[in-house]
């Protein structure tokens, strides 16, 4: 694909995660901390890929994905335990 | 006239079009498409997940669109915005990378692990980008590789 394209895709992306989210996903809460963290991984794999050193390509996927599903997870947990108090 | 001006005023006061289009002044979205690697589809995806979006464009989203109806109009023209700007930094960073081959994917690549660090939280954000300082160091570096 095209670098433009591939930037515009990405916009599109990101945009459709936001539609998703605030119009129907109003409840989703995902913890910060853990999906900057797992986000931060992802980036630095993207790093690696760039100076060449022969990882996966869809290792940055797969992070970002576990990052948001542990993320989404954690917060969940800490509700439910902070309602059960 | 001065609808648009005022709907442009309140887009770019907007703390969602601020999170959305922070990647295009920072570095980000110009390191990812100067090194090529925004034609990929791994890589697509995280970009658009942490660099454009991500949990804060998320919660300033909720926190402007749906607790406050009034402003929903400006919703689409926020999105059309930040595309096109992040669409023409994507552009300007394939020139970059198009006339520049040698030493400044090493560049391109340390800028990109430093956007990783901010991201984690291991570097605070400074009033410079660190990013559009190691491109501009990268370009000097390509620039003087020719001239040798």
């Amino acid at each position: 694909m095209d670098v433009v394209m591939g930037g515009f895709t990405s916009a599109i992306l990101a945009w459709i995660s936001i539609i998703l989210v605030t119009f129907a996903l109003r409840r989703l809460n995902v913890d910060d901390r853990t999906f900057r963290v797992f986000g931060g991984f992802a980036i630095a794999s993207i790093a690696l890929i760039i100076s060449g050193v022969q990882i996966p390509s869809y290792t940055p996927l797969i992070l970002t994905v576990t990052g948001l599903i542990l993320g989404f997870l954690r917060a969940n947990r800490a509700d439910s335990s902070h309602g059960n108090k | 006239m001065y609808g648009v001006y005022r709907a442009l005023k309140e887009v770019i006061s907007s703390k969602l079009f601020l999170m959305t289009t922070l990647a295009c002044f920072d570095g980000n979205i110009l390191s990812l498409s100067a090194s090529g690697a925004i034609s990929d589809l791994s890589v697509i995806v995280v970009t658009a997940l942490t660099c454009i979006a991500g949990v804060g464009a998320w919660t300033a989203a909720i926190e402007e669109y749906v607790i406050r109806r009034k402003k929903r109009k400006y919703f689409v023209l926020t999105a059309l915005i930040s595309i096109s700007l992040v669409s023409i930094t994507c552009y300007i960073g394939a020139i970059i990378g198009l006339t520049f081959n040698g030493v400044m994917k090493y560049f391109s690549s340390l800028a990109v692990l430093t956007i990783a660090l901010q991201i984690i939280g291991l570097i605070p954000e400074t009033r410079i980008p660190i990013p559009i300082g190691i491109l501009a160091f990268g370009i000097i570096a390509e620039v003087i590789s020719w001239m040798l």
